[in-house]
């Protein structure tokens, strides 16, 4: 035990335990502090000035979010890895560098002026410059040097930007990716599509943009993602036009010819969260208003009804094994309704319950 | 004082910096055997206290990640001929202040006039600060502490800092300030003896 008697401010000040007790650090069952206050009377004013010191001479920690943290170790690792920038399939980042350079030679060797240097040059002008594609019959799983992973479906390719992961995260597809983001706020991860962008900070999402299809659609399974036709002539201006914002089970569909993107519903939503109230949507007399509710929550779909017509209407149904389309059809069947998805939304229209 | 932290949070703390401590030099040795996970669960563990020492030179955020970033780097590169580290901690509180303070003259260099000195800057945010910022009371005993803090030389402030905030050893704050140990308790001395003669016993 230490001689606190004899203690000075100035040893006070610089005892750890004594610090630690002003500054609420110790555990509330270690009353030493207390009892030694209680047998000490006298030493009641010098504990006082230790204490005010105590608490003069701290220090204000710096907040430092988790996600910094990772960005820093990331980028560090990034900078250690840099030579196998993917973890696997070094194979098919191979066969799609093969494919400009036998296109740059076949230019060398016959001389034309041929522009189509690259299969896709179209698609990311000068842009990416690591391609990875995917010519078997089942998705490709790849990982991503920010963390962020991709599945590549069958007959697809990927792009990466020369920075990727450091200045940017920036990728072109074509064809068909399920992508699972690692959330980074400094930089935004863009995926490029015949000039659609579908821009996230951090989630999971599809995007389907096949050659021979005509639209481009993107769905999302968790967070929040942006999407933006780009006009063709500034594609690589930076603001390209309205943003479209989708939330999960919300899905766009882009047209490539068309300035027109729709917003709507995935087939089958998933519930994103499961009913506090009604759970597994077993409602009892419930309010229709109530019922709404419960969906809307449960798929983070937003419903829309006339809430003083259907007032009086109720419903007593277990709709557990239903999907989302399912469990609407049978609620408007008994309240009479009917039911309608625009713009990502399901809107009900009926003329109540007597 | 504690701002929005509750006491559970400061326990929680406390007690992940204490498992932390004692799991310490077992990591650093298996960052030294190759280990990545290690390597990268040094970062992980280190990383805060390093930005919280390396703002206190230099302001600009981004410029004290890069240097952590570089020293992690050279840290991986150069694991074979580390030599003995007692406190992980202290050695890259150190690399990290070498590396700021030459990274920042070499910076100054280009901006201005060569100049060799220890010429650098240490700012400290003082939690009572803070607190008069947060709550507006215009407290007299308070602003005079304040005064009184901001009257101590860099040298003082970061003395203290080491060893009130990092909670570092008089020969670890003489090897991270690059002085002796006598200097070290010195400075931390001068500056609670100038805080009690001026705001406790003026």
């Amino acid at each position: 035990m230490k001689n606190y008697d004899q203690y000075t401010l100035e040893d006070f000040v610089q005892d750890f335990y004594f610090r630690s007790w002003v500054l609420g650090k110790l555990d509330p069952k270690d009353t030493f502090w207390e009892e030694w206050c209680r047998e000490n009377p006298e030493k009641e004013l010098l504990i006082q000035e230790a204490s005010s010191m105590v608490i003069g001479l701290s220090f204000e920690p710096d907040d430092v979010s988790y996600s910094e943290i990772t960005q820093v170790i990331n980028r560090v690792q990034n900078q250690l890895h840099r030579k196998p920038f993917f973890s696997r399939k070094w194979f098919y980042l191979a066969a799609a560098m093969v494919v400009p350079a036998m296109a740059v030679l076949g230019y060398w060797l016959l001389g034309t002026k041929d522009t189509d240097t690259s299969e896709y040059s179209s698609l990311a002008p000068g842009l990416a410059v690591q391609w990875e594609r995917n010519n078997s019959a089942v998705p490709a799983y790849i990982q991503l040097a920010d963390g962020s992973s991709v599945e590549l479906g069958p007959k697809s390719r990927i792009g990466y930007s020369a920075g990727f992961g450091e200045t940017d995260r920036q990728v072109w597809l074509e064809g068909e990716a399920f992508f699972q983001v690692v959330r980074n706020a400094d930089l935004p991860f863009v995926v490029n599509s015949h000039n659609v962008l579908t821009k996230v900070l951090g989630t999971s999402f599809r995007v389907k943009a096949y050659n021979e299809d005509d639209n481009v659609s993107v769905s999302v399974t968790s967070g929040k993602v942006t999407v933006q036709k780009q006009t063709v002539q500034d594609s690589q201006e930076d603001d390209p036009g309205p943003e479209l914002i989708l939330t999960p089970n919300q899905q766009a569909v882009v047209s490539r010819k068309h300035d027109k993107i729709i917003k709507t519903l995935i087939d089958d939503p998933a519930v994103i969260k499961q009913p506090e109230k009604h759970r597994h949507f077993i409602f009892n007399d419930a309010p229709i208003s109530e019922v709404f509710q419960t969906l809307e929550q449960a798929y983070g779909i937003p419903i829309a009804f006339d809430q003083e017509k259907m007032s009086k209407c109720n419903l007593t149904a277990q709709l557990s094994n239903e999907d989302l389309f399912d469990k609407l059809d049978l609620i408007c069947e008994t309240i009479q309704a009917g039911y309608k998805v625009t713009d990502g939304q399901i809107v009900i229209s009926g003329s109540g319950c007597d | 004082m504690q701002g929005q932290r509750t006491d559970t949070d400061i326990r929680n703390e406390l007690k992940n910096r204490r498992l932390l401590e004692e799991k310490a030099p077992q990591i650093w040795l298996s960052f030294k055997q190759g280990n990545e996970e290690a390597f990268t669960e040094l970062m992980e563990l280190y990383y805060p206290s390093m930005l919280n020492y390396g703002l206190r030179f230099q302001k600009d955020r981004e410029l004290v990640k890069d240097c952590i970033q570089d020293l992690f780097l050279e840290l991986w590169k150069g694991r074979n001929s580390i030599g003995d580290v007692r406190a992980p901690k202290t050695y890259l509180l150190i690399s990290l202040r070498r590396k700021l303070l030459r990274e920042m003259g070499r910076l100054k260099w280009f901006r201005e006039a060569p100049e060799v000195s220890d010429d650098y800057n240490f700012e400290v945010q003082f939690a009572i600060e803070t607190y008069l910022i947060n709550t507006e009371i215009q407290h007299e005993d308070l602003k005079k502490l304040k005064r009184c803090l901001g009257q101590l030389t860099k040298r003082q402030r970061e003395a203290i800092y080491l060893r009130f905030f990092h909670e570092l050893s008089y020969e670890e704050i003489a090897e991270t300030m690059e002085i002796n140990r006598h200097s070290a308790v010195n400075l931390v001395y001068e500056a609670i003896r100038f805080i009690k003669n001026n705001w406790i016993y003026p």
